[in-house]
C-alpha cells in the first residue's frame, strides 16, 4: 500500500516537473517602450512566458495582450514577474505599478525578496534580477528596433 | 477590422499577419494559422511577418517552425538578433537546437549570437558556437571575436583561449607571433618531432612583439590603456628591427602611474621563461621612466617582476627577466608601465620606444637561481 502510494507521488512529481519544464505562454507584447526582458530589449510581438520578468525604464511602458483576452499595462519605472497558475495569470509587481482590464489576471504588489522567502515559490527569481545591462539600456531606448520600414515597427504604431 | 482590411487589400502581408494575431486572441487558432501563412506567402522574407508567425508557432508548440521563422527574421533585420535569441532561449533552453535550427551560416549573425551568449553568461554554449564558426570557415574581422576572447580571459579558460587565438591567427595572417607557439616546455599535446622541440623553446609567445603589425587592442595582441598625458602609437622612423616600433610620447602634464600598454600571454605552470625586450628613451624627465612588468593575471602576488626603467636619453637598451611560472599560473600580463614619482617635479615628458619584445620557454637550468614568484628587478 505504502509502496503504491509512494510510486503515485513520484509519478505526480515527475509529471509536474515535466510540465514545468516546458515554458507556458502567458501573452504577447502588443506595445512597449523603454522595456527589457531579462536584459534584452523588448519588441512588439514578443511572447511572454510564465516566470518572465519585465523591467520598464523611465518614460517607458508595456502592454501585454494576455491569453483569454484583455491587457496588462506595466507603467514606467516598474519591474514585474508574470506567472501562470491553473486558474489565473499572476502579475507580481516588485517595483512601480501594473494594471489590467482582464478578469483572469491577478496583480500582486509583493517584492521579489518577499517571494524568495516563500517556500515553494516556483519562479527562478535569481534570473529575474535587474542587471546593469537593464539599467543602462533605460536611457534613450524604446521598442523601436529599426528605422527601415521593412523592419519591425515601433510599438506605438501597433496600437489598434 | 482586419477582416475588412484584407478584403480591401488582399495582397498586404501585414494586414494578414495582424488578422492572424486578432484571430489568435479570439481563440480561432485555425483561422489564425491560415492568416499567418497567407502573410508568409505574400511576404516570405519580411522580418515583421516572420517575427509574428514565429511567435505564433512558438505559442502553438511548433518550435522548429518558430526557430526557422526567427532565422528569417534575423536575416531580414539583424537588429532583431537580441530579441530573437532571447526568446528562443526562453522558449526552448536548448542551445543545440537553436544553433542547428535558427542560426544561419552568416558570420555577422553568428557573432551577434556569440556576443549574446557571452553577455548572458552562457559560456559553454558560446564555446560550441565559436567551434562552429571555425568549422564553417566563415569570414570575419578579428575584432568581432574580441568579446568572446575577453570572456575566455575573464573565465580563465586558457586552453580554449589559446586555441581560439590560434584559429584566429590562421584565418588572419596579419596577426603575427604568439599564435602557433606552444606555451613552453616539452609537454605539448602532440609529441613534436625532435627537431621541432628546439623550435618550441624558440617560439616567441608574445604577439606582435616586433610591432610590425597593426595593434589590435584586444584578444592576445597589445592593448593600449588610454590615459591623458600620453600618446601611444607606431613609429615608422625609429625602430630596432624590421620597420616599426612602439612609440610612447609623454606630454609633461601628468604624474602617470599606470600600465600604458599590456598584453595577455598564456603560459604553462612550473615552466622557465625568459622575457627580453628593447627600450629607447629621448628626453624622459622625472626620476621614474617607463619599464616592463610581468605579472600573474590572476594574482600579482603569485608572480610579479619588473625591469629597470629608462630615463633621460638612451640608445636601445635590452631588458631581460628570467622566471619560473608558479604552480597555478596560466595567464601572464606583460606590461609597459610608468610608476608615479614622489618628487616635486613629477610630470613626465619625453618619448620612449619599445621593440623586439619576446618571451620564450627556456631550459629550467637557465633559471635555477630564480625563485617562483620572487620580485626580480633587472639592473638599470
Amino acid at each position: 500500500m505504502y509502496t503504491r502510494r509512494a510510486a503515485m507521488v513520484t509519478l505526480v512529481l515527475l509529471l509536474s516537473a515535466a510540465v514545468e519544464a516546458k515554458p507556458v505562454p502567458i501573452g504577447t507584447v502588443s506595445n512597449c517602450k523603454a522595456a527589457t526582458i531579462h536584459g534584452t530589449n523588448l519588441v512588439p510581438g514578443t511572447t511572454i512566458f510564465s516566470g518572465d520578468t519585465i523591467h520598464v525604464g523611465a518614460q517607458g511602458s508595456v502592454w501585454i495582450a494576455v491569453e483569454g483576452g484583455g491587457q496588462v499595462q506595466v507603467s514606467e519605472n516598474s519591474t514585474v514577474v508574470l506567472t501562470k497558475s491553473p486558474d489565473s495569470t499572476r502579475v507580481t509587481v516588485d517595483r512601480g505599478q501594473a494594471q489590467t482590464n482582464s478578469k483572469g489576471v491577478v496583480i500582486n504588489s509583493v517584492s521579489l525578496e518577499d517571494i524568495r522567502s516563500q517556500v515553494g515559490a516556483k519562479v527562478d527569481l535569481d534570473k529575474h534580477k535587474d542587471t546593469d545591462r537593464d539599467k543602462n539600456r533605460d536611457k534613450d531606448r524604446d521598442c523601436e528596433v529599426s528605422k527601415d520600414s521593412r523592419r519591425i515597427r515601433p510599438c506605438r504604431d501597433d496600437i489598434d | 477590422m482586419y477582416e475588412k482590411a484584407v478584403q480591401l487589400t488582399p495582397h498586404n502581408a501585414n494586414y494578414w499577419a495582424r488578422l492572424g494575431q486578432a484571430y489568435e486572441w479570439a481563440g480561432r487558432l485555425e483561422d489564425a494559422q491560415n492568416a499567418h501563412e497567407q502573410a508568409m506567402f505574400l511576404s516570405p522574407s519580411s522580418p515583421t511577418v516572420n517575427w509574428t508567425i514565429g511567435n505564433f508557432y512558438l505559442r502553438e508548440g511548433k518550435t522548429k517552425l518558430a526557430l526557422h521563422a526567427f532565422q528569417r527574421t534575423v536575416l531580414g533585420d539583424p537588429e532583431m538578433g537580441g530579441p530573437a535569441f532571447d526568446l528562443a532561449w526562453r522558449a526552448t533552453g536548448d542551445g543545440e537546437l537553436i544553433a542547428r535550427e535558427m542560426i544561419p551560416a552568416d558570420a555577422d549573425i553568428y557573432f551577434e549570437y556569440l556576443n549574446y551568449l557571452v553577455g548572458t553568461e552562457r559560456q559553454d554554449e558560446a564555446e560550441k558556437v565559436w567551434d562552429r564558426v571555425v568549422e564553417l570557415g566563415l569570414h570575419f574581422e578579428p575584432m568581432q571575436a574580441f568579446p568572446y576572447l575577453d570572456a575566455l580571459i575573464q573565465h580563465r579558460r586558457i586552453d580554449q583561449l589559446t586555441a581560439a587565438w590560434s584559429a584566429l591567427g590562421k584565418k588572419n595572417p596579419s596577426i603575427s607571433g604568439g599564435l602557433h607557439a606552444p606555451l613552453g616546455g616539452f609537454s605539448t599535446a602532440v609529441e613534436p618531432a625532435p627537431e621541432k622541440q628546439e623550435g618550441a623553446l624558440d617560439a616567441n609567445l608574445v604577439t606582435n612583439g616586433d610591432f610590425e603589425s597593426e595593434i589590435l587592442n584586444g584578444g592576445l595582441d597589445w592593448r593600449i590603456n588610454p590615459a591623458p598625458g600620453v600618446i601611444i602609437g607606431m613609429d615608422k622612423s625609429i625602430f630596432r628591427d624590421g620597420s616599426h616600433s612602439l612609440r610612447i610620447r609623454f606630454e609633461g602634464t601628468r604624474n602617470l602611474s599606470d600600465a600604458l600598454v599590456f598584453q595577455y600571454v598564456p603560459v604553462r605552470p612550473n615552466t622557465s621563461y625568459r622575457f627580453a625586450a628593447f627600450m629607447r628613451a629621448q628626453g624622459i624627465t622625472t626620476d621614474s621612466g617607463p619599464r616592463f612588468q610581468i605579472r600573474d593575471a590572476d594574482d600579482p602576488a603569485k608572480l610579479f617582476l619588473q625591469s629597470g626603467d629608462v630615463v633621460g636619453d638612451s640608445t636601445w637598451v635590452r631588458r631581460q627577466l628570467d622566471f619560473i611560472s608558479g604552480p597555478s599560473t596560466r595567464l601572464l600580463e606583460i606590461r609597459v608601465v610608468r610608476l608615479a614619482s614622489s618628487k616635486f617635479d613629477n610630470r613626465i615628458a619625453g618619448t620612449a620606444w619599445v621593440d623586439q619584445v619576446e618571451m620564450k620557454a627556456i631550459e629550467s637550468a637557465a633559471a635555477t637561481n630564480l625563485a617562483r614568484g620572487e620580485v626580480h628587478t633587472a639592473a638599470r
